[in-house]
């Protein structure tokens, strides 16, 4: 049982944050939106609304729980707005500094208790986590792209972070209907580990003349990739 | 293009092991001969030679003539991950003056089985090996490393990049001293560090030789 009740997602404007939000949302987490860009957070709210109001043409979720999942969703663009949050999570540029930067800024205004977590794919925990002022409440939590459909979650302790707050992060994870996988803080996890190197690869097999790209890789649908390795071996 | 074809086997396949229908559809006076085993013998009569092929070159079997190689004879391999049943792609290898018409005999014949071609250059590990080995060798140093449990890595792969299985139950499924005869000869080939089998392979080739 998560102990998590209240979930703020920064960089909600963008693709990964937004995905995030409906995640949360849609388990039942109020869910505080942040995005320094108002008409982009407008977008992502409107683009959400489509995303449940699909879900339930689809059967995949009632009207009420529509209803009570967009109620879930609160829009801030002011960081005083995730001060209350159990539970932050930034999904910002891919960028060491701005990260850095925002868990910094972010420090002062939640309440104590608040755990942090980066969305971050290649960028070290401990690194982000370093200077914030509260280094054992920082964790790495990568959801996968597109974060509403995919449930995976790499889940990785900084040098610093408590099993306490890992722990928490992690039945949060749970309770948001995710499915959790723990890493060591190492660039690229699991899945970019060996994701990155094994399309570098496919690619250097066709510039030396190997076959045209759609032999080695087939997308199959928006939410499965299969790739040689799994289609043929 | 329907094409006939004869099979010279010597040996066991593993491309076509006893009981494959591909086995039974063959006629005596083919127009395009497969050879399972077989030893290869030049035969411009035919419209095409096809040699299965392990982790070698076909040059090892036509010889080779700096770059201007290439005949009738082309090499071909049903995909196995070890002794997993063999799977419906055939890699099929040309040389770089291999006939045009031998290639599409050959597409033709295998595709009239049921099964996917897809052609490669004359390269030690033709395409799934050289692309997969590399991975499974990663994901077995990675788990050398402690990143992750086996199980989670193998379910990161399956969650996260919609694979069936993962590179770690793969590797172990197909065998691991397979693996590293696998890698061994990509790594003889190539020369590159990826290639080079991973600690775990190696001391399951090593059990498996009773070292």
């Amino acid at each position: 049982m998560s102990a998590i009740r209240k979930v703020g997602v920064c960089g909600a404007a963008g693709t990964m944050g937004a995905g995030i939000a409906i995640v949360s949302a849609r388990a039942g987490f109020h869910t505080v939106c942040y995005d320094v860009d108002a008409d982009g957070l407008g977008r992502a709210a409107s683009q959400t609304a489509s995303f449940f109001a699909r879900s339930v043409e689809r059967g995949r979720m009632t009207e009420e729980a529509r209803e009570a999942a967009l109620a879930k969703l609160a829009p801030v663009t002011e960081l005083d707005g995730l001060g209350e949050c159990d539970l932050v999570i930034e999904a910002v540029f891919e960028d060491l500094p701005a990260k850095q930067a925002l868990f910094r800024a972010l420090d002062p205004v939640c309440k104590d208790g608040t755990v942090f977590a980066s969305n971050t794919s290649t960028l070290s925990i401990t690194q982000i986590a370093s200077g914030c002022g509260r280094e054992d409440r920082v964790v790495g939590m990568h959801f996968c792209l597109p974060a509403q459909l995919m449930k995976l979650i790499e889940m990785s302790p900084g040098l610093n972070t408590s099993e306490e707050v890992f722990d928490a992060a992690w039945a949060w994870t749970e309770a948001a209907g995710q499915t959790p996988v723990r890493t060591q803080d190492r660039p690229g996890f699991i899945l970019n580990a060996l994701l990155v190197p094994f399309n570098n690869d496919a690619i250097r097999a066709v510039e030396a003349g190997g076959p045209p790209p759609p032999p080695i890789s087939t997308p199959r649908s928006r939410r499965r990739w299969v790739t040689g390795w799994d289609r043929w071996s | 293009m329907t094409m006939t074809y004869a099979i010279r086997r010597n040996g066991e396949s593993r491309s076509f092991p006893d009981g494959e229908p591909f086995l039974a559809a063959a006629a005596p006076d083919g127009e395009v001969v497969v050879l399972l085993g077989a030893p290869c013998e030049p035969d411009p009569s035919k419209t095409a030679i096809l040699v299965e092929l392990g982790s070698e070159c076909l040059g090892v079997h036509t010889g080779e003539a700096a770059g201007e190689e290439g005949s009738n004879v082309l090499g071909f391999a049903r995909y196995r991950n070890g002794d997993d049943p063999p799977s419906a792609l055939v890699e099929l290898v040309r040389q770089p003056n291999t006939e045009a018409r031998a290639l599409e005999a050959a597409r033709a014949i295998f595709e009239a089985a049921g099964l996917t071609v897809v052609v490669s250059a004359d390269r030690v590990g033709r395409i799934v090996d050289r692309l997969v080995r590399p991975k499974y060798n990663a994901a077995l140093r990675l788990l050398d490393d402690g990143l992750a449990r086996a199980e989670d890595m193998d379910l990161a792969c399956r969650l996260g990049l919609g694979y069936p299985d993962g590179p770690i139950e793969r590797a172990m499924r197909g065998g691991l001293a397979h693996h590293h005869a696998v890698s061994s000869a990509l790594f003889a080939a190539s020369g590159q560090p990826g290639d080079a089998p991973a600690r775990a392979a190696s001391v399951a080739a090593a059990r498996a030789e009773g070292r």
